[in-house]
Order: structure tokens, then sequence, then C-alpha cells
């Protein structure tokens, strides 16, 4: 199987020839690899005083080496950055030019044998400092006005994910986080009624253009995740275990309607010994595994700071537990 | 009236109608203490309760705040009249080198909710800021919340801070946060741990009674 076959088995709740593997951002390039997957030249700043053959040549090896970096770690879903104004979106109603042609080159090195994936979502996440007050009376004093608004964010969400497919982003990480440890920000009937519609057309959307979706939540889901499988996402992720969810578990409760990736302890990989983070990946596989559908991949991402060999002994778990023959 | 109806109002958050209550109670005669306990904080104490057992979540807590802000604000110039002392005085804040506010938001949230005065200190506090202020203010307690693993050493750091200016036998120190637990709490030699915001508000009357 390719990484691509592979991944699509996986987010399609079949059994491929091994469990994949991926993960939303991989920080840890620079320390596994020699270098950044995105070089300073091609940041906002310095991206504007290149050439045009400057920024196409620059773009090219950015490509060639996130292939390289990914085809290394084995990925079958390679997160693409984005490369050029990440406002241009909002401005000109375009996607950047620089980041289509990246999306192109990637596909020619990797032989269009990996699915390509960018972040898609548009609905409402757990606001930060004061604007979780303006948010909170909001809902009390016009949840009318937050629909309308919720409605028009995923409208333009589905738009943008239009402009991505053509690009040939094969899926859509949908990373608007609604749950801390304890529970989610957002009561259930009021996820219900701000969150899960819109959530569903973005979803219902992508799955039109044959584009695969990825909900991915911080925090404990576990209130939701009902409300979560019905908008109907090829696969959830992170299924944090720093909040208690257990894949164990969301496995016997919807791993027959939806694929799970995930719930490897990102902060035993950081702080816990290396018996524990081995205990962790091995139970992810020992019990996401079984029937097909499932991802295997850290809780969180492989952040800057994380010893890099941790990241190593949980890929080193799944080599030796992915087979599933 | 039966100020119980006040405290149904502000778990409802209905901040008009909260401030409307408290008036009328005021009109009735009812004492602003009376009011304020049986009315306002009793509001708190019950949403604070279901907070901590997911029975209603963020959003509802910070409404209902709301509400309550209301209603003290109508009342704060009987209570000072009559002089009605806070329950306790806390100093609040997120250690140096860390941005998040949300936890200790909901904290102060609650802390007032059980009738505590609170200063925010706000988010990226160095630990000297948060003793200087407990010996400015005569704080009984420092709050210091973390989000982060990387952050949450800085925690210890106000500990020390408390111990070099002299005043550790006469401040306690409280923490929470996502990546500490009562071990950490030990290990910096802090005095309570609480794992969420309203156990939070619980301990700190406890430690000011």
């Amino acid at each position: 199987m390719t990484h691509k076959e592979r991944a699509v088995a996986a987010l399609t709740r079949q059994i491929p020839d091994h469990v994949p593997t991926f993960e939303l951002e991989f920080q840890l390039a620079e320390e596994m690899f020699g270098k950044p997957l995105f070089p300073p030249e091609l940041e906002l700043g310095h991206l504007e005083r290149l050439s045009e053959l400057e920024r196409s040549r620059l773009i090219c090896e950015m490509a060639e080496y996130t292939a390289y970096v990914y085809t290394q770690l084995e990925y079958s879903i390679i997160p693409l950055m984005m490369v050029g104004d990440a406002e241009y979106w909002e401005k000109q109603g375009k996607l950047p030019p620089e980041f289509i042609q990246y999306a192109r080159w990637v596909r020619e090195f990797t032989n269009g044998e990996v699915l390509l994936a960018h972040h898609g979502d548009g609905t409402y996440a757990i606001p930060d400092g004061n604007d979780m007050y303006a948010f909170a009376y909001r809902i009390a004093d016009d949840p009318e006005g937050v629909c309308a608004e919720a409605q028009d964010m995923a409208n333009r969400a589905i738009e943008r994910n239009k402009r991505l497919h053509e690009a040939g982003i094969d899926v859509l990480l949908l990373c608007s986080d609604y749950c801390y440890n304890s529970g989610p920000f957002l009561s259930p009937a009021m996820f219900r009624q701000f969150i899960q519609p819109y959530l569903y057309q973005i979803i219902r959307a992508g799955k039109a253009d044959g584009q695969y979706t990825i909900k991915h939540t911080d925090g404990n889901i576990m209130p939701i995740l009902d409300q979560l499988v019905e908008c109907e996402p090829h696969a959830l992720h992170s299924l944090d275990p720093m909040a208690g969810v257990d894949i164990r578990e969301v496995k016997r409760l919807v791993g027959d309607r939806v694929c799970l990736c995930g719930n490897v302890h990102c902060a035993a990989m950081q702080t816990g010994t290396e018996a524990e983070v081995i205990a962790s990946a091995e139970y992810c596989l020992t019990y996401g595994k079984p029937g097909g559908g499932y991802i295997f991949c850290t809780s969180n991402v492989p952040f800057k700071g994380m010893p890099p060999e941790r990241y190593q002994l949980i890929l080193d778990v799944w080599k030796r537990m992915r087979d599933y023959t | 009236m039966d100020l119980h109806e006040i405290s149904v109002q502000l778990q409802a958050g209905k901040a008009k109608m909260v401030k409307t209550l408290v008036q009328q109670a005021i009109d009735e005669g009812f004492p602003a203490q009376e009011i304020l306990e049986q009315g306002l904080l009793d509001g708190m104490n019950v949403i604070g309760e279901k907070f901590k057992n997911n029975e209603v979540f963020v959003p509802e807590v910070l409404i209902a705040a709301r509400a309550m802000n209301q209603g003290v604000a109508v009342l704060k110039p009987l209570l000072v009249e009559a002089g009605v002392q806070s329950t306790g005085k806390v100093c609040i804040g997120t250690v140096q080198g860390d941005l998040h506010d949300i936890g200790k938001n909901l904290v102060k949230l609650m802390l007032e909710g059980k009738g505590m005065e609170v200063i925010d200190l706000g988010t990226d506090v160095a630990p000297e800021t948060f003793v200087q202020t407990a010996i400015d203010q005569n704080c009984q307690i420092i709050c210091c919340s973390a989000l982060l693993t990387t952050t949450m050493g800085v925690m210890s750091d106000v500990v020390k801070a408390a111990e070099a200016a002299g005043i550790r036998d006469k401040v306690k120190i409280m923490i929470g946060g996502a990546p500490v637990n009562q071990a950490f709490c030990d290990q910096i030699g802090a005095d309570v741990y609480t794992a969420d915001a309203a156990s939070a508000a619980e301990a700190a009357v406890a430690l000011c009674s």
C-alpha cells in the first residue's frame, strides 16, 4: 500500500496493511533533520524582497525538504504550513500563490503518494482572556447574533476549503479547540446551538468535494463526543489523555463510526519516564488498532522543546506494533 | 420579598432582574449583609458547586458573575456604610512567562463569589510583584496560576520570594493550573493546591476563617 492508500483505509475505518501515522504539526525538524521546515527567507518581511525566481526556488527547496522529512518519518498525511500572507484570503478571497506553488511541489516530490492536509476549521474555539467575557455575554444577550456570525464563519471556511481543494489539499484539519481538561467550554446544549450545526456544514461541504476531515480538539471531549461524531468527520484527533480521554473507551463507544487519531501522552513525552512513554504508545496501539480506523499520533504535536529521542521512542513502538498481518 | 429569589435570578444570569431585586430588598429594609449573603453569595455558591460538578459551564459562570457584580454595585454603598468586611483578601495572577488567564479569571470570579476581596495582577506576573502586593495590600493569600510546564517552576520562585521578604508565615500561597498537582505543591513548599476554581475558592475561605 502507498501512504495515501493506507491513510484512506484508516480514515474510512478499513484495515490497512499497517497503522498509518502523521502529526498535525511537526516542530522537531531542526532537531532531528538539521534545519526547520520553514526557511526564514520565506517569512513575511523577507518574502516580499525576493525576486520571483528566488521565491520559486526557495519554495521548491522547502517543498523538497518537506517531502524528505515526512518521507523519513513515514507519515501518510503531510500537514502543509501556510506559505505567503496568511491574510491573503481575507484581503483577496484567494489563497496566497506561494502556498499553491508549495502544495504543488510537495505533491510532485511525494509522487502523489501521500495525503496533503491543511487547516480548515471555521467554528468558534475557546476564546482567550477578555474575549471570553464578551463571548459569554453575547451568548446570553444576543444568541441569534452569535448564530448569524457562526454561519458567516462557516460560509467563509467552506469557500476557503474549496480553494484548498483546488490547490490539492486532500485533508482538512479542523482545529478549533472546544474543551479544557475538565470538560467543554460550552455546555453540551450551547455546543449544539452555536457550534455543531456549523461544524457539520463545514465537514459536509469538504466531503462533497472529496476531502477527508479530521476534527481536532484538546481537552475532555467526552460530554460532547456524541455531537462531534454526529457531524460525521472522518476522524477525531487528540483524544487527550491529560484530560482523561481513554482511547479504549472512545473506541468502544464510537469506533464503528469514526477513525481515531492520537492519545499518545504528550506530557509524558516531555516529563515522564521512558517506560511511561512506551506504555502510552503501546496502550494506544493495543486499543486503537483492532478493526482498523486508527492513525497513530501524539495527543498534541511533537512540540518545540520535546526531547527528539522521546518522539523517536514512540515511533519505534509504532514500527514494532503497527502491522495488521 | 424572599431573598432566595435574588439567588435564583443570579444563577440564571439575569443581571437586570438581580439589580432590580437587590434594590427592592433594600427598599423593603433588609440589611445589606443579609442581601449579600442570602441573595448574591448564595447564588454564586450554587453556581460554583454546579460548575465543579460539570452541571454548568464557563459561560454560565461568567454570566452569573456579571449579575452578581451588578447586584453588588447597588449594594456597595450600604455595605461600606454598615462596615461589612470581606471574608478575606487575595492577590492573584498568572506567573511570569505565562499569558494564559482563563483559569486565573475563573478562580477570581469564584473568590469574589465567596465575598473575598481580590486584587488581580493579570498575567506574566513576577514573583516579586506577588510578594510586594501581598505586603502593600495586607493580603492573606497569594494565588498563582500557570498553564505551561515551562512556567510552573516560577511558582517555586514565588514561595522563595515570600520567604526572602520575611512574610512566609503571614501569607498562604495557593497554586493551580493544568500542569500542577499536589505533589508539585508539596515539592515547592506552597500551601494549597486545588484542581478547579470552585475548590480554590472554598480552600481560600477556609484559610481565611
